[in-house]
């Protein structure tokens, strides 16, 4: 009952002139840049964060969630029409593709459409029910038990998003390392400014999104020669009455999937889609269609996908961790709106977190709309070329950058950043973990360095707290495994080569 | 959560494209921030192309200094060192009273040791040259250096001009016409932002 009430709390605030207004732009504008290549949810919100200042707080942290959301929404038609997908709806790829395939493009975006509304709609039950909750237990967490968190954190995002831990700890560090520009808020000591007085606030956080994400990523599509071609088939989009009951039971999954992980550190979109098309595989009615173009196939993982990327707000909100990189930078966005996330958030400020739950599930309503009646118009935007693209993409940087603190310097330092990111880029090193440890990188030495003034500096304070204890041995686990899976890799790849060699000699 | 993908730790987008296609769970993964590896066709076919000579990867190739897994670990490790000896610049204090060297320090140590490991690993992995196209990049950051210039001696629409005018060299055709409508464009939009949101933009 209380969840109810809550609810309806938000919705009073959600439902304002201004509120749904911004969750519509916010919403429009994600659905478009999950359409646009060289745009992801993350460049976009870098750029769109210096124009929310002028933003009552609500709506502004309402319209950056939208876009966070409808991103993976437009993803998704993308991936279905064309199979491009640019943010992370590569599941949609492989049945939904197919559907296109077999000409029913229309039934895929219909059933995406409908799952990814369930999918937002179980994900913020969820939301509503267990962020409080979960404050509760944040409240037992000491100094010791955040950094163990956020090493934990590191360490789930770097295997997640990177698939090799090493490479995404690395980053994670190098985030960290960055995130030391700037004066010591302990000692007043200006690090690594360099003497240029314009970093003595540190490096803004605009400036790295949009080095790593904007910049740097319009230079790599420019590299990479593709045409893409637009869409041009029918879509006819009502199913029939069988059909649409097809969508239920996988969507239903889906979401459950999705909201569960979307909970997990690192978790998030991407893992959520592919468990959920993994269960769909093993339990669906339909199994033996997946893979060829099975409504099941696209509809349990659109579902798990806008489930996720609404759970995934729980981690922040109600711990004041965010679990992956556009989590940090929605966490960024709350700093700058003056407000810090965390288990004090919902008692401080109830009418922004029920406001944005609530904005969420209208987003779905805008959502829906959006991508079934009038998806044949925003596919059009497919026509615009890259050549016209990216002069533009570049000048909202630039203006981006610059509106942050009015100042050319920062648009020197987001260069920079680019330059940067495409090295980072061409080693073939994700920057996204960069962008969590940048975020989180104050936020761990403030909290190291208590711990361990309250432990007398005795290390032994990470392992003996119970939370902290936990997590630093699944690390443990954690490393180890990789470890071990490497050495057999190796084996493996050696023996492999071995054989290569003597099959080259007999050959020979 | 940690039965789900099949991740391995070898696993670099592109270190084995053909191995590790699109469907795989790494691949995908690394795409989801990251809109431009995105798997195109043409993308795959390119990574096919390179890896038909890939077999013969051997010691010989391990002497040359374009392997991409190296390289990666050098730079960390280059950026390791430049924030490890600038920490030494400042206090390093006690355990209990941590001064402001002390965390830098310790990442930048931890930094390095990922790196060092980096290049240990790359003994171990074939080699991929990591290929740099300095020509694309080198246009994009002149355009933004010329915006900044301009805007900060002259005015932004100036820079609005030149940074349309410079970046579309790193485009494939290059049009003087669509370039001042695009220009024509931005600097409209400029204007918008100026009076509807109120930024401080000096345009003229």
């Amino acid at each position: 009952m209380e969840i109810l009430h809550n609810l309806a709390f938000g919705f009073e605030h959600a439902l304002t002139m201004q509120n749904i207004m911004f969750c519509a732009i916010g919403c429009m504008v994600g659905t478009l840049v999950g359409l646009l290549p060289g745009l992801g949810p993350l460049a976009t919100i870098s750029l769109l964060l210096p124009l929310t200042f002028s933003i009552p707080t609500t709506g502004a942290l309402i319209m950056l969630a939208g876009i966070y959301y409808g991103a993976q929404y437009g993803d998704s038609v993308s991936a279905i029409t064309m199979k491009i997908p640019h943010a992370s709806s590569i599941v949609a790829c492989i049945d939904g593709y197919q559907m296109t395939l077999n000409g029913k493009t229309g039934l895929a975006l219909f059933t995406a459409g409908v799952s990814s509304f369930i999918g937002g709609t179980v994900a913020i039950v969820v939301l509503a029910a267990l962020a409080p909750a979960l404050g509760e237990v944040a409240l037992l967490f000491g100094p010791a038990d955040y950094t163990a968190l956020m090493l934990f954190g590191f360490v789930c995002v770097s295997f997640v998003t990177t698939g090799s831990l090493i490479d995404g700890l690395a980053m994670c560090m190098v985030g960290v390392l960055l995130g030391q520009i700037g004066t010591d808020v302990n000692s007043g000591v200006q690090r690594y400014t360099i003497g240029l007085p314009f970093l003595y606030d540190g490096v803004s956080l605009v400036s790295v999104a949009l080095g790593c994400f904007g910049i740097a990523e319009i230079t790599k599509n420019l590299d990479s020669h593709t045409e893409r071609s637009p869409f041009m088939g029918k879509i006819h989009l009502m199913p029939t009455w069988p059909e649409f009951k097809r969508i239920i039971p996988s969507a239903l999954r889906g979401s459950l999937v999705g909201s569960f992980l979307g909970i997990m550190p690192g978790g998030g979109p991407v893992i959520a889609q592919f468990a959920a098309y993994a269960i769909d595989k093993k339990v669906s009615k339909y199994r033996h269609e997946i893979g060829h173009g099975a409504i099941e196939g696209v509809a349990g993982q659109a579902a798990a996908d806008e489930a996720a990327a609404r759970t995934s707000f729980i981690p922040l909100m109600s711990i004041g961790i965010p679990e992956n990189a556009v989590m940090a930078l929605m966490m960024g966005a709350f700093i700058i709106k003056g407000i810090q996330p965390g288990p004090n958030m919902i008692s401080q400020h109830p009418d922004l977190f029920w406001g944005l739950v609530a904005s969420m599930w209208i987003g779905n309503c805008f959502l829906l709309f959006l991508n079934v009646p009038m998806v044949r118009y925003l596919l059009s935007i497919f026509k615009i070329p890259y050549n016209v693209l990216f002069p533009a993409i570049l000048f909202f940087c630039c203006i981006g950058t610059y509106s942050v603190n009015g100042s050319l310097n920062d648009v020197a330092v987001t260069a920079s950043f680019g330059l940067m990111g495409y090295i980072f880029l061409r080693l073939s090193l994700d920057p996204a973990p960069l962008m969590l440890g940048f975020i989180l990188g104050p936020m761990l030495e403030e909290n190291f360095r208590r711990a361990l003034l309250l432990s007398r500096g005795s290390f032994t304070t990470f392992v003996t707290r119970p939370i902290a204890g936990t997590l630093v041995a699944l690390m443990a686990l954690f490393v180890l495994w990789q470890f071990v899976a490497f050495v057999r890799e190796m084996r493996a790849g050696s023996l492999a080569r071995a054989d290569e060699g003597k099959a080259a000699l007999e050959e020979g | 959560m940690t039965r789900f993908p099949p991740f391995h730790i070898h696993c670099h987008a592109g270190n084995a494209p053909s191995r590790a296609g699109w469907q795989s769970g790494h691949a995908a993964a690394c795409k989801a921030v990251y809109a431009g590896s995105i798997p195109t066709p043409a993308s795959n076919t390119q990574g096919s192309c390179k890896n038909a000579r890939l077999p013969q990867a051997s010691w010989a190739d391990h002497q040359q200094v374009n392997h991409r897994d190296r390289l990666k670990g050098i730079f960390l490790i280059a950026i390791a060192l430049a924030f490890g000896l600038g920490a030494m610049n400042y206090s390093i204090g006690k355990v209990e009273r941590a001064g402001p060297g002390f965390f830098p320090l310790m990442v930048s140590s931890i930094l390095f040791v990922l790196g060092v490991a980096m290049v240990v690993r790359a003994q171990f992995t074939k080699r991929v040259p990591a290929e740099f196209n300095v020509k694309n990049i080198a246009i994009i950051m002149g355009s933004l250096a010329a915006f900044a210039l301009l805007s900060a001696y002259v005015n932004m629409i100036l820079g609005i001009v030149a940074l349309v005018f410079i970046s579309a060299f790193a485009g494939k055709a290059y049009s003087v016409r669509r370039n001042l409508t695009i220009a024509a464009v931005l600097v409209g939009i400029a204007f918008a932002f100026q009076q509807g949101l109120g930024l401080q933009l000096p345009l003229y």
